[in-house]
């Protein structure tokens, strides 16, 4: 990926998001393409995705951002002008985008499952907003209906199918045993693709392996976290790149998830 | 030349072993475990209702064969007693192989078709004193074992999943299988997934029990099957609870080559994982590990499987020791077996799918 020879686009982060986006680190990557704002008026923004979020993406636009990365946006929806890009940690890997052909090969009978495992304290809604988020990025194709099989304080079962047929199975469990991290499978008739995602903390690789009938094998690992691809796809947004269809997405989500899934709302 | 000094006599005589059922269990699993253990057993005499298979599986290891299981029970060579019939008769095999006064009995799952039988079972084998042990192989897994027993967590979550290839891949690396059953079509929503919980998930349900008893002995009777649905074409996805604990149990058969069956128990603070496996061939004991605070024990699989551990294990009972599960745990495991096939089939009749 080379970078463009312009001017830095300027980036103003304020905490939490500055802290929990890895921002500072991430303009350090991308030294050619993004700066930090300053005092200045900046270009791109960052923010975080808690209660309010919305509102934060209205302010920066009046203050003359052309784009922002809403880092975990929770459940509420917003329409804007502003280019918008979601900074998902799990769903936002790159090497999720590259598993996509792989898990098209499955066909459309395979069962998808995402399984989150996660902290005690981490909210329901927070998880399977990233599953949804994953489900469509790895089939391309969203979760269209759900239902709530099994929920406790200790995790949750959701059957559901994809927009294209696909039968999905999310889980969630929460413990402190491990580290929190996502392993999504999709098992097909001859093909199945299985992929281990860690959290984005560090630049570890996603693991995609695809099992068929030549053989197991791992595709190409990918040395980059959600963040840094979050900031380089407004980037390429906000300098001349199609734009960004995540914040459509989210809404389509969120609506799944208050008409499907009312009890992970909380 | 000095003749070399005769060999020392074995520790123990050959355990003599007749088989009940000659069909692809028994040549893919037990003839083959059996070759590994010749220090220890002998198979004696075989029976099938096909005289042919009879006679050719009898041949491979030497033993008379029969299509009459009364002339098996009076062979006085034969010490023990394998039953690998269909599932139907072997309450009543187990049953006559116990008052033939034989010195144990290893029937395959699951050893009795409802919890009457199993208590018939038991009954005759307090009155004749013939240990009964099931042939359910999980259960009998040196890693399994040797990662449960180095924790003590109650886990909040456990789940089976369940990936394979056809039987006939794995039975093809054990042996040359003689005369195999014939696919009989797919069955109604109801019977596929009873078939899936007695053919597959019924190999880790004695584990998943034993897991459920860490919230108390009786966990395990407060099962309730939330969503049950078979897949095609040949697997099942049913969820439970029971007390606190969610049970997952997931199986696909599919086309493809790899296999993956794996067991997971999940607690607020501690994970255990197990890695079985496939059946059928002699490839060792599962890999388990336990995590605790980001840090990961891994128990190196032993070098014999389940199936081993079984016939192993039986030979410790018939030199005197007691069976390690008892005919009470062997009953609570066919009745929750039994209890988690019959909710889920109630659960596919009634369910409307999401």
């Amino acid at each position: 990926m080379s970078a463009p020879l312009n001017t830095p686009l300027r980036v103003a982060a304020a905490e939490p998001a500055r802290t929990a986006g890895d921002v500072d680190a991430v303009l350090a990557s991308l030294p050619v393409s993004l700066s930090s704002a300053g005092d200045e008026t900046a270009n791109l923004v960052a923010i975080g995705g808690g209660t309010g979020w919305g509102s934060a993406l209205e302010r920066a636009r009046a203050g003359g951002a052309r784009g922002a990365v809403v880092l975990s946006p929770g459940p509420e929806t917003t329409r804007t002008d502003l280019l918008v890009v979601l900074d998902r940690e799990f769903a936002g890997r790159p090497g999720v985008n590259t598993a996509r052909a792989a898990v098209a090969e499955t066909g459309k009978d395979a069962l998808l499952e995402v399984r989150s495992t996660v902290a005690p304290a981490t909210k329901s809604v927070d998880v399977v907003l990233e599953q949804l988020a994953l489900v469509r990025a790895v089939s391309g194709s969203p979760v269209a209906n759900a239902r709530l099989v099994q929920g406790s304080t200790n995790g949750y079962v959701v059957r559901g199918q994809s927009a294209d047929g696909r039968e999905v199975l999310l889980t969630a469990e929460r413990t402190t045993a491990t580290a929190p991290q996502v392993t999504v499978r999709v098992i097909g008739a001859t093909c199945a693709v299985a992929m281990t995602i860690p959290q984005s903390l560090t630049a570890r690789p996603m693991n995609v392996v695809v099992t068929d009938s030549s053989g197991a094998r791992l595709l190409p690992t990918q040395w980059e976290t959600s963040h840094r691809a979050a900031w380089r796809r407004l980037r390429d947004a906000v300098t001349g790149g199609s734009v960004p269809t995540e914040l459509d997405d989210h809404v389509a989500d969120v609506s799944v998830l208050k008409s499907c899934l009312p009890a992970l709302l909380s | 030349m000095t003749p070399p000094p005769p060999a020392a006599p074995p520790a123990h005589p050959l355990i003599g072993v007749g088989i009940i059922g000659s069909g692809p269990v028994t040549q893919a699993i037990h003839l083959p475990t059996l070759a590994r253990l010749r220090d220890t057993f002998a198979v004696r005499h075989v029976m099938d209702v096909d005289p042919a298979v009879a006679e050719q599986v009898a041949a491979r290891v030497g033993a008379r064969a029969t299509t009459d299981v009364d002339v098996l029970l009076a062979d006085p060579e034969v010490d023990v007693i394998a039953v690998c019939s269909p599932h139907f008769f072997h309450a009543e095999q187990v049953v006559a192989a116990c008052r033939a006064g034989k010195k144990a009995v290893l029937c395959e799952k699951p050893f009795a078709t409802d919890s009457q039988q199993a208590r018939q079972i038991a009954e005759t084998a307090g009155q004749t004193g013939v240990p009964v042990l099931v042939g359910a192989m999980h259960a009998y897994d040196a890693g399994w074992r040797a990662a449960v027993d180095s924790t003590t967590f109650a886990p909040h979550t456990i789940r089976s999943s369940i990936v394979l290839p056809p039987n006939s891949r794995f039975e093809d690396f054990a042996t040359e299988v003689l005369h195999r059953p014939e696919f009989a079509g797919p069955p109604d929503a109801a019977t596929a997934i009873t078939n899936g919980i007695l053919g597959l998930a019924v190999h880790d349900l004695p584990l998943i029990r034993e897991l459920l008893d860490r919230h108390g002995p009786d966990t395990w009777r407060d099962l309730h099957v939330v969503s049950a649905e078979p897949f095609a074409p040949f697997g099942y996805l049913v969820v439970a609870s029971a007390g606190p604990v969610t049970i997952e149990l997931h199986a696909l058969m599919h086309g493809g080559w790899a296999p993956q069956w794996r067991l997971s128990a999940i607690g607020a603070d501690e994970l255990l994982d197990v890695e079985f496996t496939p059946s059928y061939v002699q490839a060792g004991s599962a890999t388990a590990s336990i995590t605790r605070a980001g840090t990961t024990t891994t128990h190196a699989p032993a070098d014999y499987n389940g199936y081993e551990g079984e016939w192993r294990h039986l030979a410790d009972v018939v030199r005197g020791a007691s069976a390690r599960i008892g005919l009470e745990a062997l009953i609570h495991d066919l009745e929750f077996v039994l209890d988690f096939a019959h909710q889920s089939a109630e659960v596919v009749r009634t369910e409307v799918p999401a």
